[in-house]
């Protein structure tokens, strides 16, 4: 009565959780992890191989597939499958290297800013890792991202792993406004704001090209991001420049 | 055409919802009652997951530009037709200048108004955002003028005709010809078609099919979980309910975020459960006891804050049934 339905394993990595009449989740299977210690990284890149390998057939009883960190959610028209059928095609599925997946996004940032329009928590950081400014953004832009996970809200990129000495907590006061285009850390993760919206990570920085909304590039779950550091006078320049472009 | 009078709460367009867009972080939206949003579609011929007005707490006044036919669902409300005292779950002549007018709500809150014409086969002219035309006020995207806002007083939606073939590859589904509505057809056996599948939906019992961390709560707490009577909060809107009620606790490690799907239940660490729904956010990383089922959503829809609920374990199997036995007299009904 309490239980529910085992786990299904399709193949020595993968597991299937089915969730409900119209979905089910995909894991690796504790066999797979107990041999085979990988990192987020890692599983995060596994798990996207399926995810995108199953986007990229597209089904046409695929409603959603939405892939966070570890895990997959598939969900599927249950009046033309049942989750049968959706294991046999998960068995069946050609899986495609990770390479041919995913951009590499470049990302310019302005590491500079404190102002009452652009707040940032760079002095905090500072004193909480007892890191030079510097520093900090040379450990930030040198480390290539995953984007691990898509929400919180659209386009939000949950991007990983943040060097170790950067890992932060979250404000004990949560903005009610981060700006749009704010940077910001917390714990091993770091984002980009599309739009406004309450949070309560550190903000270091701003990415002009999210500023000016229609300029900002669209993430997929497993894109890599490399951020690059902008003195103010190219922010404001950036900014210009976007502006002028809108349509 | 129609033109938008009057607007209570909330009233937009909406359909089965969007897709391929949670992996992009949007949330998937959607009539939040489909029983009585797949119920006017079939009752006005349409394929299922036809765009239609989702209507909240009432208070919605149009005048109709067209010559046609409509039919609204949901709860029961004060509807009248150039204030002649109309049904809902029928299907009604429509003229131009009708003026149409859904009042208060007796109780529950979502309405869902359809349209259909003569011999030909017309859609709303609308946008659409990752196969839908569903408005999403928090992410401003979608909806008449792509930046997420309801319907609103002046508004004029324009129909443009259209043939089967598209409408199949749109919305999936096939349909009969139009010209086949007849509001004299109304007889016995479509009326207990109708009143057979509403029955399903008054119900204070959702069931639940225990899943993502379920194995990993305590058999206590699911059997609290099961024994108890919860209360719908005021907190409740279209992304989620929380409930009120007996906590369950959580005692397992903390969880990496995982993909959130319809009708999951979260309990956060205060342990009053959230049931979420179509406009939730994509993922989360509160543990999941369980996913409230399709039926259980539409019988959760229509429940204001101040009712209570109680949970029963299904599994994922006869869920399935159920949903799709609902789905048969559905269209059992458009074919008529």
């Amino acid at each position: 009565m309490f239980n529910q339905t085992a786990n299904i394993t399709i193949n020595e990595k993968v597991d299937v959780l089915v969730l409900n009449e119209s979905s089910i989740l995909l894991s690796l299977t504790p066999d797979y992890l107990a041999k085979n210690s990988q990192s987020l990284v890692n599983r995060n890149e596994l798990m996207r191989t399926y995810s995108c390998s199953i986007v990229d057939s597209k089904p046409d009883w695929l409603i959603d597939c939405v892939l966070s960190y570890d895990t997959v959610l598939i969900e599927y028209d249950c009046l033309s499958v049942d989750h049968y059928a959706v294991l046999a095609y998960l068995k069946n599925l050609n899986i495609i290297a990770n390479k041919q997946f995913g951009k590499t996004h470049k990302i310019e940032v302005c590491y500079e800013l404190d102002c009452e329009q652009y707040a940032s928590d760079m002095g905090l950081v500072s004193a909480h890792t007892s890191l030079r400014t510097s520093d900090i953004v040379a450990l930030h832009t040198s480390q290539l991202y995953s984007v691990f996970a898509i929400g919180f809200m659209p386009n939000f990129a949950y991007l990983g792993e943040v060097n170790d000495k950067l890992s932060m907590p979250r404000l004990p006061n949560p903005r009610l406004k981060v700006p749009a285009g704010a940077v910001a850390i917390a714990d091993n993760q770091t984002a980009i704001y599309p739009s406004v919206s309450p949070g309560g990570w550190h903000i270091l920085g701003y990415a002009p090209s999210f500023i000016v909304k229609c300029m900002s590039p669209v993430f997929s779950s497993g894109d890599k991001v490399q951020f690059k550091e902008i003195s103010p006078p190219t922010f404001n320049q950036r900014l210009d420049e976007y502006s002028s472009q809108k349509v | 055409m129609i033109e938008i009078q009057k607007v209570g709460l909330q009233a937009q367009w909406t359909d089965g919802g969007r897709r391929l867009a949670q992996s992009h972080g949007y949330s998937q939206s959607g009539a939040v009652d489909w029983l009585s949003f797949h119920l006017a579609n079939a009752l006005c011929k349409n394929p299922l997951n036809f765009p239609a007005i989702e209507v909240m707490a009432g208070q919605f006044r149009f005048i109709a530009k067209f010559n046609g036919y409509l039919c609204v669902t949901g709860t029961d409300c004060h509807f009248t037709i150039n204030n002649k005292k109309t049904i809902i779950n029928q299907i009604y002549t429509i003229k131009n200048k009708d003026v149409i007018d859904l009042g208060a709500v007796k109780k529950g809150l979502f309405n869902y108004v359809t349209f259909a014409f003569n011999n030909k086969r017309c859609i709303p002219q609308l946008p659409t955002f990752k196969s839908s035309v569903c408005a999403t006020k928090r992410e401003s995207i979608g909806g008449l003028t792509s930046d997420g806002r309801g319907l609103k007083q002046g508004d004029v939606i324009q129909f443009i005709e259209t043939d089967d073939k598209r409408i199949q590859s749109q919305y999936g589904f096939s349909s009969v010809p139009p010209n086949q509505i007849s509001t004299t057809a109304f007889g016995e056996d479509l009326k207990r078609m109708v009143s057979t599948i509403i029955s399903k939906q008054r119900s204070n019992k959702l069931p639940v099919v225990f899943s993502y961390q379920a194995n990993k709560f305590e058999n206590i707490q699911k059997a609290r979980f099961l024994a108890s009577e919860y209360t719908i909060s005021a907190s409740l809107d279209k992304m989620g309910v929380r409930l009120d009620g007996p906590s369950i606790k959580y005692s397992s490690a903390k969880l990496t975020s995982q993909p959130i799907a319809l009708g999951a239940i979260q309990i956060p660490s205060n342990g009053m459960p959230i049931i979420m729904r179509n406009e939730r956010q994509t993922i989360g990383g509160y543990p999941i006891i369980g996913v409230v089922s399709r039926l259980g959503l539409t019988r959760l829809s229509q429940m204001t804050p101040g009712l209570k609920i109680s949970f029963e374990s299904q599994s994922h199997e006869s869920a399935l049934c159920e949903y799709r036995l609902i789905q048969n007299q559905l269209l059992r009904i458009m074919q008529r």
